[in-house]
């Protein structure tokens, strides 16, 4: 099976980590300063959602812990090892998992949709599957050797191919 | 002089089938890793779920309006199941309370 190389990867999860961040960020600030995040197509969901008390987890505002997240995720893409991959993949696992709880609240628990978190799930959702095609990818393969994939012949499992010896 | 040369080249053919091998078990376990992981944040997800919608089931709606008035009328009638009173009294008694 054929990945995209890794260095395209990294710019991939680099661009929608920020963007990430940038959404977390606003919806934290939104709800620290106005109240509430406001709905850009309308519909009072985000007031609702950002007004429940599913939007606190012991006092602290559930966004922090995505500006966290996108962040360790974030810096996962500056690193071409194995640690990096692996790190990569389980802050997106997890938050991926937790994207799916928010979804399941809004819809059944809170009723209401909120336009900044459906976009914050989507964007966590792509990078779960970005993050995994970086590990299965270019699992147990050197940060060299990757980048040395990166010259456009299209990476794929870099084992299959033989080791040259220096 | 020959015999040098084929030493290095086996060493170097053992070389490079001992880091393929190193590397392929690290692959391995990392990718184990990941589904183990991955495993146990679905069964998670799952769990939180399946928890929140039963314990909001059980509590149901605290704020019954006609709570006290229901009371009122029937709080110390004995019930079995969804019967009040005696099952076997041949007097039916029906209240409206609206």
């Amino acid at each position: 099976m054929n990945f995209p190389s890794e260095r395209i990867l990294r710019i991939a999860i680099c661009v929608i980590a920020a963007i990430g961040v940038g959404v977390a960020t606003y919806i934290f600030i939104a709800d620290s300063t106005a109240g509430s995040p406001t709905c850009l197509v309308g519909g009072g969901g985000c007031e609702t959602v950002a007004k429940s008390s599913y939007s606190h987890i012991a006092g602290i505002n559930i966004a922090i812990f995505g500006i966290i997240g996108w962040i360790l995720i974030l810096a996962t893409v500056f690193f071409a090892n194995d640690a990096a991959r692996l790190g990569g993949f389980l802050v997106a696992l997890g938050g991926f998992g937790f994207s799916i709880y928010l979804t399941y609240l809004e819809i059944w628990k809170i009723e209401a949709i909120c336009q900044w978190c459906v976009g914050s799930a989507v964007l966590m959702t792509i990078l779960f599957g970005l993050n995994a095609a970086r590990l299965v990818g270019y699992a147990g393969t050197d940060g060299d050797r990757a980048e040395a994939d990166d010259d456009g012949s299209g990476g794929s499992a870099a084992l299959n191919e033989p080791e040259t010896a220096t | 002089m020959s015999s040098k040369k084929d030493r290095e080249k086996r060493r170097e053919e053992r070389i490079a089938a001992e880091t393929k091998v190193s590397s392929s078990d690290r692959r391995t376990k990392l990718l184990q890793m990941a589904a183990g992981f991955a495993f146990l944040v679905v069964a998670a997800v799952v769990v939180v779920i399946v928890v929140s919608s039963a314990s909001s089931g059980s509590s149901g709606d605290t704020n019954l309006e006609e709570v006290a008035t229901v009371n009122r009328f029937i709080g110390n009638t004995p019930q079995k199941g969804l019967v009040l009173g005696d099952p076997k009294a041949k007097v039916a008694r029906y209240a409206a309370w609206k």
